[in-house]
């Protein structure tokens, strides 16, 4: 040893340990790490370990990773190993209900037509342009196949939620059923403005690949018992047979996710000329008796949350205080529903308020700012420029729910049943001199099963157009694909509200974690605070204008019936005035735009001063300080 | 461990009593800030993290520590004080330990003095700080490897500028494993486990990975070997050549 340590031979074992050691390390020491990030991003979730720990039946995964394609890219090789760590993680939690394998599909190889057969995605690299796979094939014992076709490095945060998704899904292969009823044409529908089919929304896309969606009849009158969840969308002018189906449903214990609207903007007219009927869903007979209402008539104008339109040909962008993007700050965060979504877009929201003297419990999901006001819905009939909403708007202070979950104790809307007209069912054989006859109506009374119930369990959402397509995501045609990209998290509440209703509650936790955006929250507030400043003096320069221009006219009808062509000298004047007060009002307007600008300009100068001078300032002072007092000394 | 302590001590106080250490603080800060503002267009970014911050940090380090290192003991050899050194009580290990540390220590000393930009990121939103703390203690172990690197190399010759070159060429080497112009050396004709091996070689790969939130103990591991193997190379170069 002693030798060792003072020769060259020392020298070439030193190297042989380094590279063994290095080597080794990497394939010893699996999975032992601290995981220091806010929310345990790294770290297997309870939720997860308990869906594993619970596996019904035995779930097969496939990794399929090109590992020699991949030589020339070790971000995707190092990415691809924590992903092998992680399954083969899952694999140890699972009891040997979980069986996972890993396979390198080579290019013309078996491997590789099964991959690419099993629908992942096939990227290709390099020079010779060979496609790597990194995708994942699930199965269970009935055949059942779930697919995820191409990890991608930047969603590394939701990858946990991604596979244990999927494989509580193989497990659970029966996807809960979801019942919609709608008054919008979620499904598609025909727009006569462009005379084509329009697709259905993307949600619904969404929905179909968690849920199994049923579209249901709207003159039932009960709501089958295979359905797990009812989805209203925008319920309009519903048959008494129908609210008194939904009122049972509800009753037995079924969970029900309702979307209202004082102003439904989706729903349009069927046909460009057909008279403006009201855009107003209607279910107040059932959510008094839940304790719960939609304020007649009014959307909520909110201006903190307000969302900038692009007003096209040339014109500013305007701000629209009755198109709202919320984020975190208004959503309830001890919700598991609200838990890690980040934004939700609304356009001309109502208002929901608890009844005096509710059996029911009304816990707020998503809440406006303190800056709101209620506003007519009527205004947003002929509305042309969203800055007119701004016109009267005086913020109350208090916050007003958009959504919000509704548990506990509720009675029937119907104790005594409900007596409904029908058409007579039609006899078998009917006489031949019958069928012109008017159909006979009949009465029959609906008798309730259920008048009174222990726990209901409702979520209401006070808008409808969270849900179109324009709200939340891009869709564009790539290829022949539909290709689909979010920019808000509108999707994400739906399925979570679903899911949560559902009682998937463990997938829901996983879902909530990680903060992938994480925005300067103090630059926003420096350009909401400038922009509140710009319009708190537009409005005084506006108001300027209009009493000058009351001056102008009250000078008018003060000379009477004379020669109108000729202005008075005083009149003149005015307008002289009047045209330099314009002048100056036009300034003063585009200084405060300016002004918006500059102080978030300013705030990131001066941060990258202090940041690159202040501390070597100091220091230089501080060395400057010390040869003077060593001088002093000396 | 008594001499390791002084040496440190010694050492640590001999750069910060000549302006040297000051001036390399203050051009490492102020790189570090131009770097983060400019070229990671910081601001302009909008997200409450130091990503931009810490992408340039091994670049950094790849100026700097060799700067530092360079001195370790070329200067002690050229100037024959190393024979007064190892007069004294203490054996060429603790020599070489002692050094290092102090010049560690100097390094964290800068490293925390871009405090600033943290204080900054705070103030602007909200960032998951767990993540900050981890880049920082990556940081500072990546800068360990460079230093014991510099040291070896810097106790093989007596020139300071050989030093500071050769130890620039060999981190450049490990910073730059990683990267596909390496790999091409390699990918036509070594097997899979040996371009993985070379890749997981790179400073950056472990850095990235701390850098994330996570501390695995093989990113650890290989930092402390790094550090390890190439302070005990540096212990028997100096051996050899007190022996020559």
């Amino acid at each position: 040893m002693k030798n060792m340590m003072h020769s060259k031979t020392g020298l070439i074992v030193i190297l042989a340990i380094f590279i063994v050691f290095s080597l080794l390390s990497a394939r010893l020491f699996n999975g032992v790490r601290i995981d220091l990030t806010e929310g345990q991003l790294y770290t297997l979730t309870d939720e997860t370990q308990k869906i594993l720990s619970e596996l019904e039946s035995t779930v097969t995964l496939k990794l399929y990773f090109s590992e020699k394609a991949t030589a020339e890219l070790p971000g995707l090789r190092t990415y691809a190993h924590r992903i092998k760590e992680l399954l083969e993680e899952y694999e140890n939690l699972a009891d040997g209900k979980l069986k996972v394998a890993f396979v390198d599909p080579i290019p013309f190889s078996e491997e590789e037509d099964e991959a690419s057969a099993a629908g992942l995605q096939g990227v290709p690299v390099g020079i010779r342009g060979d496609e790597i796979y990194f995708g994942l094939v699930g199965t269970n014992d009935n055949d059942g196949e779930e697919v995820i076709s191409f990890f991608q490095p930047d969603k590394e945060q939701f990858v946990e939620y991604e596979l244990t998704k999927l494989i509580y899904n193989l497990s659970n292969p029966e996807l809960p059923v979801v019942g919609i009823v709608s008054g919008i044409n979620i499904n598609g529908g025909f727009d006569y403005m462009t005379r084509q089919r329009q697709p259905a929304w993307v949600v619904m896309q969404q929905m179909e690949d968690l849920f199994d969606v049923r579209p249901l009849a709207d003159d039932i009158d009960e709501i089958d018992a295979e359905i797990d969840i009812l989805l209203l969308v925008h319920p309009k002018n519903l048959s008494q047979q129908m609210l008194f189906a939904i009122d049972q449903f509800v009753m037995k214990g079924g969970r029900a996710l309702i979307f209202v609207d004082p102003f439904a903007e989706a729903d349009q007219p069927p046909a460009p000329m057909a008279a403006t009927a009201s855009r107003r869903s209607d279910l107040a007979p059932l959510l008094s008796k839940w304790g719960v209402t939609l304020e007649d008539g009014h959307i909520v104008g909110d201006f903190a949350n307000s969302l900038v339109v692009n007003m096209g040909g040339g014109r500013n962008p305007v701000r629209h205080i009755g198109l709202l993007g919320l984020d975190a700050n208004g959503f309830n965060n001890n919700d598991v529903v609200m838990a890690g979504l980040e934004s939700i877009n609304l356009a001309s929201v109502g208002i929901l308020k608890s009844l005096e003297g509710a059996t029911t419990t009304i816990m707020p999901l998503i809440q406006s700012s303190t800056e709101s006001q209620p506003l007519a819905a009527s205004l947003l009939n002929e509305l042309q420029n969203p800055e007119a909403l701004m016109e009267s708007f005086a913020p109350t202070g208090e916050q007003y729910t958009l959504a919000a979950r509704i548990t506990g104790p509720a009675n029937s809307a119907f104790p005594k049943g409900v007596e409904i007209e029908e058409q007579e069912a039609v006899a078998e054989e009917p006489d031949a001199g019958a069928a012109d006859a008017e159909p006979v109506k009949v009465k029959r009374l609906l008798v309730p099963e259920v008048v009174k119930s222990d726990n209901i369990n409702v979520i209401v959402v006070a808008d409808t157009d969270v849900l179109t397509d324009r709200l939340w995501v891009q869709v564009q045609q790539f290829f022949g694909q539909r290709v689909i990209s979010p920019w808000a998290d509108n999707a994400g509440f739906l399925v979570n509200a679903l899911e949560n209703l559902a009682g998937n509650e463990d997938l829901i936790n996983i879902r909530s974690r990680g903060r992938f955006s994480r925005p300067f929250t103090k630059v926003e507030e420096l350009r909401r605070h400038a922009e509140e400043q710009f319009l708190a003096q537009q409005q005084v320069l506006q108001d300027r204008l209009q009493e000058t221009e009351a001056k102008l006219l009250e000078l008018e009808q003060m000379r009477g019936d004379g020669d109108s062509a000729i202005l008075s000298e005083e009149q003149e004047l005015e307008l002289a005035r009047f045209q330099d007060e314009k002048i100056k009002i036009r300034k003063e307007l585009r200084d405060v735009q300016h002004q918006l600008d500059r102080d978030i300009e300013s705030l990131g100068a001066e941060l990258k001063m202090i940041n690159i001078f202040l501390v070597p300032l100091l220091l230089t002072l501080l060395l400057v300080l010390m040869r003077f007092i060593r001088k002093r000394v000396a | 461990m008594m001499g390791t302590g002084i040496i440190m001590r010694r050492e640590l106080a001999s750069y910060f009593t000549t302006p040297l250490a000051y001036i390399f603080i203050v051009i490492f800060l102020m790189m570090s800030g131009v770097f983060t503002f400019y070229l990671g267009r910081f601001f302009e970014r909008g997200q409450a993290d130091l990503i931009s911050f810490f992408n340039f940090i091994p670049w950094l380090y790849l100026i700097l520590v060799p700067a530092i290192a360079m001195r370790l003991w070329s200067e002690e050899r050229k100037s024959g004080t190393i024979e007064l050194l190892m007069t004294l009580p203490v054996t060429v290990v603790q020599a070489v330990l002692g050094k290092f540390l102090a010049a560690w220590l100097f390094i964290g000393v800068a490293l925390l003095l871009t405090f600033p930009v943290w204080v900054t990121v705070n103030y602007l939103g909200e960032p998951d700080n767990g993540v900050i703390l981890a880049s920082y203690l990556g940081s500072w172990l990546m800068a360990g490897g460079f230093l014991a690197i510099g040291s070896c190399v810097s106790a093989t010759t007596k020139s300071q500028v050989v030093a500071f070159i050769l130890t620039l060429v060999i981190c450049f080497l490990f910073v730059a494993a990683g990267f596909p112009m390496v790999l091409d050396a390699f990918t036509e004709w070594a097997p899979l486990w040996m371009i993985d091996g070379i890749s997981s070689l790179s400073f950056l790969t472990h850095f990235d990975a701390i850098s994330r939130g996570v501390i695995d103990l093989r990113d650890l591991l290989y930092f402390l070997i790094m550090t390890v193997c190439w302070l005990t190379a540096t212990t028997i170069v100096i051996n050899i050549k007190k022996a020559d």
